[in-house]
């Protein structure tokens, strides 16, 4: 229980809150919101992970194919889908929702990649 | 009766009021929490309070954060491994009423009936976990009700009236009603303001009411100890065993200068 939610947290044997890192901000947390316990403990949703460098190169991929830049959050959503996607027929739909906009990881982005502007 | 309310009843009866000191157990050193209680009770404290260290302690202000960190460093929390075993429970041949205040997570993840049962079983009398809402308090207050020990809750300024009717159908030992809008340790305390606070907590609970944050010398707990019927001070004495910075040789003065300071305010509060 952390911040007012019962949720899943990375937390040692103690109860203590672990220190995080991801390279999405908007992932940078000890916790999931409680909407996501709760659908993942009645099995209405299959939750799957997909780590800092997996969700890189899904950001370059799509910027580069698309011309669409996502999120590093939605980056990580396109990194499972490349691997899910190749478990499937052509003619089978994945939909994912690109729930953020890249150019605010612009700096991020170029700073694990070596790019100075 | 539990020892908290024998021990409020009996300072009433006196017309005296109760001294309540807060150190986090483990700071500034696990093997030095237990002498340092004694010496708190030596110096007047009524009840003594203890920390229960916590990664995020969102209630408290830097000076006591930094006493969780340390805490935490030197290894205590709150499990049977590390917290109860040579720590606390030799705290229990104190013969002052002691108060565990501490967060959920730590007291979910130990589950209620297992902590209710290693607390009293550690001759803890009362527990104040400061994140868990009055709505859903009563998983881990049956347990501590079967342990025999107080479930204390915090009355912030901000809370409602009608919600301090609730909190007050669930308090035991006393309520502790926190004096500004803040964090521990913060400054500008309003006597006039906690002394409307506290009248409204009276209207809904017979309970002895605590007064705590931003209590630091003898003059501020004198003005709050003419309202309540106790004060609690924290951050100041946390302040002072900061002092020591975990250098061996200085551990003893800062524990010397936390106890200097509560008799400083025992004396500020009786004179009053």
């Amino acid at each position: 229980m952390l911040h007012g939610n019962r949720t899943y947290l990375m937390q040692d044997d103690d109860g203590q809150i672990m220190h995080t890192h991801s390279i999405s901000a908007g992932l940078d947390y000890p916790g999931v919101g409680p909407e996501h316990a709760w659908l993942k403990d009645i099995g209405r949703v299959n939750y799957v992970v997909a780590d800092d460098r997996e969700a890189l190169a899904a950001f370059h991929t799509l910027t580069r194919i698309e011309g669409i830049m996502p999120a590093l959050e939605s980056s990580h959503a396109l990194a499972y889908a490349e691997r899910l996607a190749a478990t499937m027929t052509p003619d089978q739909i994945i939909v994912i929702n690109l729930s953020g906009r890249g150019d605010k990881d612009i700096h991020t982005v170029a700073e694990l990649d070596g790019i100075s502007f | 009766m539990s020892r908290i309310a024998t021990r409020l009843r009996e300072l009433a009866q006196e017309g005296r009021k109760a001294l309540i000191p807060y150190v986090v157990a483990g700071d500034p050193r696990p093997d030095v929490t237990v002498g340092l209680l004694h010496a708190l009770v030596e110096a007047g404290a009524d009840i003594v309070e203890l920390g229960v260290p916590f990664s995020d302690p969102m209630s408290e202000g830097p000076v006591i954060q930094r006493g969780h960190e340390r805490a935490l460093a030197n290894g205590m929390s709150l499990s049977r491994r590390t917290g109860y075993g040579p720590g606390i429970s030799r705290a229990a041949t104190l013969t002052t009423p002691l108060v565990l205040m501490g967060y959920a997570n730590p007291v979910e993840h130990m589950g209620h009936a297992a902590f209710a049962d290693a607390a009293a079983g550690a001759g803890v009398d009362g527990s104040l976990i400061v994140d868990i809402p009055p709505e859903e308090v009563e998983a881990l207050g049956s347990e501590l009700r079967r342990a025999g020990m107080d479930n204390i809750f915090l009355v912030a300024p901000t809370t409602p009236e009608a919600r301090v009717a609730g909190i007050a159908a669930r308090a035991s030992g006393f309520i502790y009603y926190v004096a500004l809008k803040g964090v521990t340790g913060a400054g500008n305390l309003d006597t006039d303001d906690v002394a409307s606070h506290v009248a409204t907590i009276r209207r809904h609970s017979d309970l002895p009411i605590a007064v705590g944050f931003g209590i630091k010398d003898a003059a501020s707990a004198a003005r709050v100890a003419a309202i309540a019927d106790g004060v609690v001070v924290g951050s100041a004495l946390v302040d002072l065993l900061a002092q020591s910075d975990g250098e061996e040789r200085d551990i003893p003065a800062a524990c010397e200068a936390a106890a200097e300071l509560l008799r400083a305010i025992r004396r500020g509060i009786d004179a009053g």
